[in-house]
């Protein structure tokens, strides 16, 4: 999986790219947990790009926003795609990670 | 019906993603297609089948070389798929996976794709044979 980080001011946006199933999940939550050891707190998970997430990709994306707010950050994410939707709705992390319409929305958030 | 064998130990669900899309094209074709799913529906389905196989790869197998076979299948009502494969038999404590508490942060590893599985089903069921072959039964109605 490709996941290219880019930084919109204090804000580490980061898009993965591709299916984020078992086989990209440890990746994703090894960069999100490398960019909160290296400092950032703000951080975005640009899901546009996304086309399908499992229950792994939702264990990374939980793993990174709990060490995002162990550091005293967060972990919104944005552009959330309709098959990732229904997997946040039906396992109510919907409740736990906030979405946004747009990254720059998740990012004005902070 | 459509039917998939793979080895589980390339542990890429690739295979299963294409005979999804192709089991949807082959129900658009039948005489009398069934009446056409939205799209949520679909990849509601495609969520649970990827999930259980998932769960095969990471658990059954973990890791090991094995076999998965996979068969879809379309009747008048519903759709299903039925996974086999001779891995190691579904942890006692995963089995409740609709027990769960409501929290879920709170669920075991592994414990959410199930509950995400069922969740996204009208049926799903596992059995383990006496000759040591794990059995999923995966039901999507048309109509719920």
């Amino acid at each position: 999986m490709q996941i290219v980080i880019e930084q919109q001011a204090s804000v580490a946006v980061l898009r993965p790219e591709g299916r984020l199933d078992l086989l990209s999940a440890a990746q994703l939550k090894q960069q999100l947990t490398d960019a909160v050891a290296n400092g950032a707190q703000r951080l975005v998970v640009d899901m546009a790009g996304v086309s399908f997430i499992d229950s792994s990709g939702l264990g990374a994306l939980i793993g990174g926003l709990k060490a995002a707010r162990l550091a005293g950050g967060d972990l919104p994410i944005a552009r959330v795609g309709e098959q990732a939707r229904l997997v946040l709705e039906l396992t109510r992390l919907d409740c736990v990670l906030q979405a946004y319409a747009t990254v720059e929305e998740a990012v004005a958030g902070y | 019906v459509r039917r998939l064998a793979l080895a589980a130990d390339t542990a890429s669900l690739d295979p299963v993603h294409e005979a999804l899309e192709r089991f949807w094209l082959g129900l658009a074709r039948l005489p009398r297609p069934p009446e056409a799913p939205c799209d949520a529906w679909r990849l509601l389905f495609a969520t649970a089948v990827a999930e259980i196989g998932a769960n095969i790869v990471r658990h059954a197998y973990a890791a090991r070389p094995g076999l998965l076979r996979l068969r879809l299948l379309a009747f008048a009502d519903r759709v299903e798929a039925r996974f086999s494969d001779c891995g190691l038999p579904l942890e006692q404590e995963c089995r409740d996976w609709a027990a769960h508490g409501q929290d879920p942060l709170s669920l075991p590893e592994g414990g959410l794709g199930l509950a995400l599985a069922d969740a996204a089903l009208d049926e799903l069921r596992y059995v383990r044979t006496p000759a040591g072959v794990n059995r999923w039964r995966l039901v999507k109605r048309f109509e719920t």
